[in-house]
């Protein structure tokens, strides 16, 4: 009966619990929209860096990792043959990477040469998916190259033509070939990879003197982030001469972005219950102070404090937690509505690429989250309860009792 | 309807307020005894301490000096949730203003005293059932208070302060809130019950009507008994069936 008092009681002023209610289910709504939104950009951008940068595990010679000299590579055999054998692996691509300065006609660039095996490049880093335009590698073309649009402009150069690439080769010993653009790139600009250009693996290594074997960087995408960790140390387990790193090592502002979002999440979360604690508290007291003749006539007729106390907690999570499901609802339709659709957002598809981020947002949201919103709800709904039902177990029945 | 023993005793009971720093002594060394089955009626001014002589007498608020006992036990020096409790099991109490819970119905509010006492749900609606009936409210058993008369309410409260089978019931201006008729037929129902039940009724009140059915008066005036006289009340014959 203590539950049927506190249940109706909410409905004693109908249009002010459904103010409360009102407000708790837009917040909810906001919060999980905003998480949904948060969650969708950090995922995009994460996994934007990974297909397009880092993949999930690098390998490299420590030397390398340490100075980035052309001359530290590694031979890739015995990594390969060690992939080759896990289930876990989804693909791997073998890299040499140079640093070099490009000449075109109008201008002088420093720009990173990365050499690839085409079709084991795409199922890491899918970059014919980018080809904005002109072609990937055929055999007819000598040391063909892709560029990003940006680098294009940048050096003034279109498609087909020529750039003059000078680096180091394993000996130390300055070469310059001739590379001719076969296709733009459309690529995330603020993240260094703008400044990349992709040429196969057989013609930069007869350039620099590597043996078929050596490579500079092993790429490895996993068919799942949960076996990042394990293969991680297996792979450190084995190759003990090798510097084997995860994405969130080798690029930790992947990391400090996913942080940094999920702190502005909490801040927020935080902000809005407290807001919710104040108005609970709020229309609590005045629901009870209107009550307090009745209060006191249940103290007086033996209703102790403690049911009395828990009445009133009972009324408040009541009138808190109506408006949860309905909040939910909303928001997770909502998500629902934008992960088919996606999220436009145009108007700052510029600043969005800065970051690395596209500009159709797909929100998304685990069911960690929403547990973590309704339960932070629930526990708000009883911390707010807590000032009201102490007030209410101090009443002196008869002060209460000769109250008009 | 008196028995040798008294259910209630007042032993010098003082009782004074700090009213703005300034002392008022509501009750000035009150003694009385009050017997199973008495129709009583506490009367005087305003002012007169007869609400602060009914508190005590109902554990809701602690005489400065003197003693309580009800049915042979001391009430003075209970902590307050021993009193509440106490006052569950053996106090019932009717209000001026009817006090009842607006979100029940009336067979849930008597139910709810019952409740507290954690009588079981088919005992609580039998007892609802009849003591509803027995006050003429057989056809109101859910109707929500702003559904009732304000007699009909303060009928639901005598059957709601008789529901855990107290020792006593206060009652404290019944019929301050009430027109002629509904006061007369509370009365009415009030009496039959003493009668019938040896239901023992204690008034606090100005109102003559309750004054002319008393057995007996007791008349207060600045805290002190002024008169403390038995009459015959003025009895009616019992209509009502007795309570089980």
């Amino acid at each position: 009966m203590l539950i049927k008092i506190a249940w109706r009681n909410i409905w004693r002023n109908p249009l002010r619990s459904l103010v409360l209610i009102a407000a708790i289910v837009i917040g909810v709504w906001a919060l999980i929209f905003i998480n949904g939104l948060s969650s969708g950009m950090v995922d995009g951008y994460i996994s934007n860096a990974i297909s397009n940068r880092t993949a999930h595990i690098q390998v490299h010679s420590l030397q390398f990792e340490r100075d980035n000299e052309i001359s530290h590579c590694y031979n890739g055999i015995p990594v390969e043959d060690f992939l080759n054998q896990s289930n876990k692996v989804q693909s791997y691509s073998p890299r040499i990477i140079v640093n070099s300065m490009m000449l075109a006609s109008q201008s002088t660039l420093g720009a990173t040469i990365i050499g690839i095996d085409s079709i084991a490049e795409d199922s890491v880093n899918p970059y014919k998916s980018k080809i904005t335009e002109g072609k990937s590698f055929d055999s007819s073309i000598k040391y063909p190259i892709l560029i990003s649009e940006y680098l294009a402009d940048k050096m003034k150069v279109k498609l087909h033509s020529k750039l003059i690439g000078n680096f180091q080769n394993k000996d130390g010993d300055i070469v310059a070939a001739k590379f001719r653009v076969i296709g733009l790139l459309n690529v995330a600009k603020g993240d260094g990879q703008e400044m990349n250009i992709l040429t196969p693996i057989d013609g930069l290594r007869s350039l620099t003197g590597f043996e078929d074997t050596e490579v500079n960087e092993m790429a490895i995408l996993m068919k799942d982030v949960e076996f990042i960790s394990e293969f991680q140390q297996q792979l450190s387990e084995r190759f003990t001469s090798l510097s084997i790193k995860n994405y969130k090592e080798i690029a930790p502002d992947i990391n400090l972005m996913g942080i940094q979002i999920y702190l502005g999440l909490t801040v927020m979360l935080v902000i809005f219950m407290m807001a919710l604690i104040f108005g609970i508290i709020n229309t609590m007291l005045m629901a009870v102070l209107e009550r307090y003749n009745e209060l006191g006539m249940l103290m007086a007729v033996g209703m102790n404090k403690t049911k009395l106390f828990l009445m009133i907690v009972l009324e408040t999570i009541f009138i808190s937690i109506v408006g949860l499901p309905i909040g939910i609802l909303m928001g997770s339709t909502t998500i629902y509505i934008y992960q088919q659709k996606g999220l436009q957002l145009d108007r700052w598809a510029k600043g969005l690429e800065e970051f690395g981020m596209t500009s159709v947002l797909y929100p998304q949201l685990s069911l960690t989250i929403y547990g973590i919103i309704a339960v932070s709800v629930f526990i708000t709904a009883l911390v707010a309860a807590l000032y009201p039902a102490r007030k209410v177990i101090n009443i002196n029945p008869i002060d209460a009792i000769n109250k008009l | 309807m008196k028995t040798d023993q008294p259910l209630i005793q007042a032993l010098g009971i003082h009782k004074t307020y700090n009213h703005s720093h300034v002392p008022v002594q509501a009750l000035d060394d009150v003694s009385i005894d009050i017997h199973k089955g008495e129709f009583t009626a506490i009367v005087g001014p305003s002012g007169s301490g007869k609400s602060t002589l009914l508190n005590i007498i109902g554990g809701l608020d602690h005489a400065s000096r003197g003693k309580i006992l009800i049915g042979g036990q001391d009430i003075s020096n209970l902590s307050d949730s021993d009193l509440i409790d106490f006052r569950k099991n053996n106090i019932g109490f009717v209000f001026q203003s009817f006090n009842l819970i607006p979100v029940l119905t009336a067979i849930e509010n008597i139910e709810f005293i019952m409740l507290l006492q954690g009588t079981s749900k088919a005992k609580r609606s039998k007892r609802a059932i009849e003591l509803l009936n027995a006050v003429g409210l057989g056809d109101k058993l859910h109707s929500r208070p702003n559904q009732l008369s304000g007699g009909q309410q303060q009928r639901v409260a005598v059957a709601r302060a008789l529901a855990s089978k107290p020792a006593f019931i206060l009652a404290d201006e019944p019929t301050a809130s009430l027109d002629s008729q509904s006061a007369n037929n509370l009365l009415d129902i009030m009496q039959e019950l003493n009668q019938l039940e040896q239901t023992t009724f204690i008034f606090s009140t100005h109102d003559p009507r309750v004054m002319d059915r008393a057995e007996r008066i007791i008349h207060l005036v600045d805290g002190n008994i002024e008169k403390d006289s038995y009459t015959n009340g003025n009895i009616k014959q019992p209509t009502l069936k007795q309570l089980p």
